[in-house]
């Protein structure tokens, strides 16, 4: 009887052993799912090191420029201007289409606006008032107002070159602008002047939020480089958030690479909300003189798939994140 | 009675407008609630109404941004493919199939939404026939750019385009008034979109049918089957949520002037105790002293009443007309929202007249004459 059960006892072990060997296995791999709650027993308010890696872009991506065609690319040979922000072997939507340029395929004339902190296209087939737009494998476009040169470059990404409107181009130059002088007015710390969480039943409001990297993502960005995740971390550090949930999504929903962390619950003193089914916090970045060039459902920035922890922020007005059901 | 209530008013003129005032103030803002939503529903079905189709069928993505894109001339990142248009055509039920392109475009040198399409579109428009060529031009345009037929347009965007104004179309009210249409082809070049369409919009032979032939569109790759109602019910829903919200602090509104127009009543019984002693000693009745106190308070909140109207209309105008889907509305006005307000107004006053006049029909003449 003692054998039997020792026998079964050493089965129901090599059963937990081959499964969480498994679960490790898949972790190493692109199809897995694991969470994260910080603030973690050793490390705080920090991921653990290198904990997931994402995918450096590696397939032949394509660059669709209204009315010049289709422009394909190979990554691997796409060099980044942005070395402060970017890793070897990663780079931005810009990034991609100044390899264009360079390669002599468009002709594109491009400067680096230092009051904006970004590079602007000066003109493209002798047209001036380009902007983008950009989506991720499994995504829809989304109108972002996000730095073209801070815009990771994925496998089986979108991305197509329009002309833009002048007053919405003018707004979103103008953002970025207000946004270099906050930094600059706050000696180069990023104060975030407002900071909502957001969720159905309950809201999360701070003011004056001094946010800090916290190197969550040093295989694709440069150590200290600022992201979205950074604020929710900065506001563990200063003690006013008791706990984050995060999830790493290699995939999702037949979106593949996702590679990046999803926030999955965001708790503090009274306030705790956690993920359930479809559910997550999307973000929000953005500046109120953004608010009417959006269309219903339309947004600053707001990404799902361009995760929190991708997300690099200069000085923004406000980040919100926003209880989100897919 | 009414010299009664007159002197009254006269004696106390400051709590007399303060009472009107604080009816007045739930009262216009009920009128301008009603005006502004009666106003922006009517914006979106005109809008929707006026694309003329049965079925939108649209690129994938959020039908309700693509639809009010198609419906302003704004352009989209994510466009039908163009050869889709025979397909939908030959399909059972479908009457006719219009392909449709819109963005905004330079026309002589000023911003405007540009509509390419075919001769097609004369089915879904009530403007008459005429030849669909060079640009018929939408009566705004027309006048914002001082264009008459003959006339040269430079349409400006990914490439420059010269037309010539064929046609200033009748006034209609609606977003057509906006656009300047011409030929698919001419469009899809200046806007840099050869080969792609930012909709189609398709009328049905047999409407009782639209739910199939719906499904029978929506089944084609790379587009989605939308009919128009239903992005009219879901911008209503959107719209709705608001209204409540709104219809909510409107009643908080109300419910204040109900209980400050209460509190003065009840003052004015207390003040005027020797007035009833006496107007009972000389052979009021109990029922003439209620009725005293109703009318009072029911002339106080007709007054409130007729001066919410007039701020409600002019705070109507002064408040944002646009609805939050990019569309202007103008706040429309009837009869029967007036009648709605007055009818509150009489409410407020009924309401809050009942209490202090039981009360003073209730006093006893000798008691409240020795009282004093």
């Amino acid at each position: 009887m003692s054998k039997r059960r020792a026998r079964g006892a050493i089965g129901l072990l090599m059963v937990i052993v081959v499964g969480m060997a498994a679960a490790a296995q898949s972790g190493a791999g692109t199809g897995d799912t694991s969470s994260v709650l910080l603030p973690s027993c050793c490390a705080g308010w920090t991921l653990p090191a290198n904990a997931h890696l994402g995918l450096a872009p590696s397939q032949e991506g394509t660059i669709e420029i209204r009315s010049l065609g289709s422009f394909a690319f190979d990554p691997t040979q796409v060099q980044s201007l942005r070395k402060g922000i970017f890793q070897a072997g990663q780079f931005s939507v810009f990034d991609a289409l100044a390899h264009l340029a360079t390669q002599g395929r468009i002709q594109m004339q491009y400067a680096w606006d230092d009051t904006a902190g970004t590079y602007f296209i000066q003109s493209l087939n002798g047209k001036s008032g380009w902007w983008y737009d950009a989506h991720y494998a499994g995504g829809n476009f989304e109108r972002p107002v996000v730095r073209m040169d801070e815009y990771p470059v994925k496998d089986g990404m979108a991305i197509q070159l329009y002309l833009e409107q002048p007053d919405r181009l003018d707004a979103i130059q103008k953002s970025f602008r207000e946004e270099t002088a906050r930094l600059r007015a706050n000696g180069g710390h990023l104060i975030l002047p407002r900071v909502k969480v957001i969720a159905p039943q309950a809201e999360l409001a701070f003011e004056n939020v001094t946010v800090t990297s916290h190197n969550s993502r040093l295989d694709v960005l440069q150590p200290g480089v600022i992201t979205v995740l950074d604020v929710l971390l900065s506001l563990g550090d200063e003690g006013k958030l008791t706990l984050v949930g995060l999830t790493w999504r290699a995939q999702m929903d037949g979106a593949d690479p996702i590679d990046g962390y999803f926030v999955d619950r965001i708790d503090a003193e009274g306030y705790s909300v956690q993920a359930t089914g479809d559910c997550t916090y999307s973000h929000e970045v953005g500046s109120e003189g953004l608010m009417e060039f959006l269309l219903p459902h339309g947004h600053t920035t707001s990404h799902v798939h361009l995760t929190a922890d991708l997300k690099v922020l200069t000085s923004p007005e406000y980040v919100e994140f926003l209880w989100t059901c897919l | 009675m009414i010299w009664i209530i007159y002197a009254n008013a006269k004696k106390r003129k400051s709590r007399l407008v303060m009472t009107v005032g604080g009816i007045a103030i739930g009262v216009a803002t009920l009128f301008a609630l009603l005006a502004l939503s009666s106003g922006i529903e009517g914006a979106l079905e005109r809008e929707i109404g006026g694309l003329g189709a049965h079925i939108l069928l649209l690129p994938e993505g959020c039908p309700y941004t693509l639809t009010l894109a198609l419906m302003q001339g704004a352009d989209t990142v994510e466009y039908v493919p163009e050869d889709v248009v025979p397909r939908v055509r030959e399909t059972e039920n479908v009457r006719v199939g219009v392909p449709v392109v819109v963005g905004k475009v330079k026309a002589n040198g000023t911003l405007v939404p540009v509509y390419g399409t075919t001769e097609d579109i004369f089915q879904l428009k009530a403007w008459g026939r005429s030849p669909f060529s060079g640009a018929l031009v939408g009566s705004n345009v027309a006048t914002n750019l001082k264009l008459e037929v003959g006339d040269r347009l430079t349409l400006d965007l990914y490439s420059e385009e010269p037309v010539e104004v064929t046609r200033i179309l009748p006034t209609t009210g609606g977003r057509d008034d906006t656009f300047v249409f011409v030929p698919l082809a001419t469009a899809q070049k200046v806007l840099g979109l050869e080969g792609k369409l930012s909709g189609i919009l398709v009328q049905t032979v047999n409407v009782s049918r639209l739910s199939q032939t719906r499904t029978t569109l929506g089944k084609m790759a790379e587009v989605q089957a939308v009919p128009p109602s239903e992005v009219f019910d879901a911008l209503i829903g959107l719209f709705g949520s608001v209204k409540q919200t709104l219809i909510l602090i409107t009643g908080i509104a109300i419910a204040v002037g109900v209980l400050t127009t209460m509190n003065t009543m009840t003052m004015a019984v207390y003040e005027r105790k020797r007035d009833i002693g006496l107007l009972r000693a000389l052979g009021s009745t109990r029922r003439d002293i209620f009725g005293l106190f109703v009318s009072e308070s029911l002339l106080v909140s007709l007054a409130g009443g007729v001066l919410g109207l007039a701020g409600g209309y002019v705070a109507s105008y002064l408040l944002p007309r646009t609805s939050g889907f990019g569309i202007d509305a103008s706040p429309h006005f009837s009869l029967a929202y007036v009648g709605i307000c007055l009818l509150v107004a009489v409410a407020v006053g009924t309401l809050s007249a009942i209490y202090p006049a039981m009360m003073a029909a209730r006093m006893q003449p000798i008691r409240t004459l020795r009282e004093l």
